[in-house]
């Protein structure tokens, strides 16, 4: 493997541990599980069903956890170019019918 | 003026009428004032019952709004569930990623995809080859604004052992709800197939398309991306990506290995994007654009030699008349993909170019001058999932595929044996929507007249968890 891989390998370790520990140390105070929004979770079921099928099959909410969609749609907003709103409800839709 | 305003104002107006009527008759008597009274009391009445029945016009309102809304997520969650052949959510466990953890405001993900081929070739001199691929995922996100992802590829190779490469490894800043930075080696943006469709339970077929494989597409690149995208108006979107990296370094015969290096060899950078317009959420139209410059080499298995003056200066003298020179390499493409209901749809092209220029070419060699590289490469693609005509058991578990894809040499000595039309089809069976059994057809004919068309059976498990 190229010196490049390690070397980000061993950053991205390093970022990974200082990312857990930092909040860890600060407390970790949990954002309280906010109050689904009728209206964000059906823009999001209709976000989801435009989108998320796009490149892939469809994934259907059961395949996560809540914190696994929170990640999960974080990083296919990124991949995927959905504007911030968007991945917003589709977490919201998700994180409810899982 | 609101309507109540306008029942209660004609209401006293009316009332004013009617009083000031007998008044004007003289007639006036003691009652007359209680009449006044009851009069506008009882327009106001009027207009209390006014507003009461807006109210509730307006109540009927939202619980349509609302039953609406709950109809439309009703209606999607339909769709996947069709999408998803029915699998229950005992059977897509497996695709629920394989560790998460969660520390306060930092998330952790471990994710990933991992397949096996199998690849029978009839070309005369028969052959079989075999690979399997496991590629680890790793997210950590902190708050709902910064993500880590990473992908590591362990992968068999044609008889050296396994291969463990750094496919990606970005840190990626939310900056507003349009606006991404990405820092560090990222999937090149340029074409989609590369960032979007390669992992193999995405790929609807085994193979890639010819040339979207770091010949004309290419790879990775370290450096920076902004992106996003942007609603436009009700239901349209547009969205784009903007690169800059280290860019391509040239290896042997002058080709440029499209893909991220941690260092920059020679201080030009490589920049590029691409855009896409949604006129309507299921189709996507676009283009990519991407400008490099490579440096010839010279020697091969040494530093690229850059050409920093630009005048063809160096400080090293080089055995021979000529100086390794820089060359442009450009890039451009288009894109146009349909996904609708069970249907999908694709099409790319890529055309690249890159200038004459002077390189050392072989090992052991010395510099010489190599010709102007064109080449182009696009593919289109059809797939439809049988779950759209059929509930039958089984048959509603089939997605056929077809796609044609080809690459040309059109000027230069670069992958002169690779050019070739490559027909594919193919059977998918969907055990879920993230775990795929293939079957491929592939026929590969090479414009080389010396090289013999190639008929491909190839087989393939593939999982995304
Ligand atoms: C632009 C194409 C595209 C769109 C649109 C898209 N995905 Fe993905 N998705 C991918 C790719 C590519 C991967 C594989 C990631 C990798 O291997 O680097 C992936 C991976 C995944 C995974 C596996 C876990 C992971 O993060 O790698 C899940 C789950 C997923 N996508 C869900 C979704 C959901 C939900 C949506 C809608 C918000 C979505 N995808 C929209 C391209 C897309």
């Amino acid at each position: 493997m190229s010196k490049l891989a390690w070397k980000t390998i061993l950053a991205s370790a390093a970022l990974g541990g200082i990312m857990i520990a930092a909040p860890a140390m600060a407390g970790g105070t949990n954002a309280s599980a906010a109050q689904p929004d009728p209206g964000l979770i059906a823009k999001g079921a209709k976000l989801w069903a435009d989108n998320c099928g796009r490149c892939h099959n469809l994934r259907p909410a059961s395949n996560f956890s809540d914190d696994g969609w929170e990640v999960v749609v974080s990083h296919m907003r990124v991949r995927a170019n959905l504007p911030g709103e968007d991945a917003k409800a589709i977490k919201a839709f998700l994180k409810n019918s899982n | 003026m609101r309507p109540h305003r306008a029942l209660i104002l004609a209401g006293l107006l009316s009332t004013s009428f009617l009083v000031a009527a007998p008044v004007a008759a003289q007639n006036a008597s003691g009652d007359q004032a209680l009449m006044t009274r009851i009069e506008k009391l009882e327009a106001e009445v009027q207009a209390l019952k006014a507003e009461l029945r807006k109210s509730q016009a307006e109540a009927t309102e939202a619980k349509t709004k609302a039953e609406a809304a709950t109809a439309k997520a009703d209606e999607a969650v339909a769709k996947v569930e069709k999408a998803s052949n029915g699998v229950s959510p005992t059977t897509s466990a497996l695709g629920g990623g394989l560790f998460n953890y969660r520390a306060g405001d930092v998330r952790f993900h471990l994710g990933g995809y991992a397949g096996g081929n199998v690849e029978f070739v009839d070309n005369g001199e028969n052959s079989t080859f075999a690979d399997v691929n496991f590629n680890p995922i790793f997210l950590v996100q902190y708050k709902d604004w910064l993500l880590f992802e990473s992908e590591l590829e362990f992968e068999t190779t044609d008889g050296e052992g396994t291969k463990l490469e750094l496919e990606y490894a970005s840190l990626d800043l939310m900056l507003n709800d349009y606006a991404t930075l990405v820092f560090g080696k990222y999937l090149s943006p340029i074409g989609l197939f590369q960032e979007r469709l390669h992992p193999k339970w995405i790929n609807k077929a085994i193979s890639r398309p010819v040339g979207f494989d770091g010949t004309v597409e290419p790879l990775t690149d370290v450096g920076l991306q902004l992106r996003g995208g942007i609603p436009v108006g009700e239901n349209m979107k547009l969205t784009y990506v903007f690169m800059i990296g280290n860019g391509p370094q040239v290896e042997e015969e002058g080709q440029p290995a499209l893909e991220g290096f941690g260092e920059d060899n020679n201080d030009n950078k490589a920049i590029g994007g691409r855009i896409s317009f949604f006129p309507v959420p299921w189709l996507e139209l676009g283009g990519s654009a991407y400008h490099a410059r490579v440096s010839g080499l010279d020697e091969l298995s040494g530093e690229a030699d850059a050409d920093e003056t630009g005048l063809g200066v160096h400080v090293e003298a080089v055995p021979a008349a000529l100086e390794p020179t820089n060359a442009d390499l450009d890039i451009f493409g288009a894109h146009a993909v349909a996904t609708y209901k069970d249907l999908d749809l694709r099409f790319e092209y890529l055309h690249s170019k890159r200038d004459a220029f002077i390189s050392v070419a072989d090992p052991g060699g010395l510099p010489e001058a190599l010709p102007t590289q064109k080449t182009e490469a696009w593919y289109a693609q059809a797939a439809y999932k049988l779950a759209g005509v059929t509930n039958q058991e089984f048959v509603k578990d089939l997605e056929l595929v077809a796609r044609f894809s080809q690459l040309n040499v059109k000027q230069g000595i670069l992958f002169v044996d690779d050019a070739q039309d490559r027909l594919t089809f193919g059977v998918n069976y969907l055990l879920a929507p993230n775990i795929v059994i293939k079957v491929n057809y592939e026929r590969r004919d090479f414009d080389e007249p010396d090289l013999k068309t190639e008929n491909r059976f190839m087989g393939q498990f593939a999982i995304g968890f």
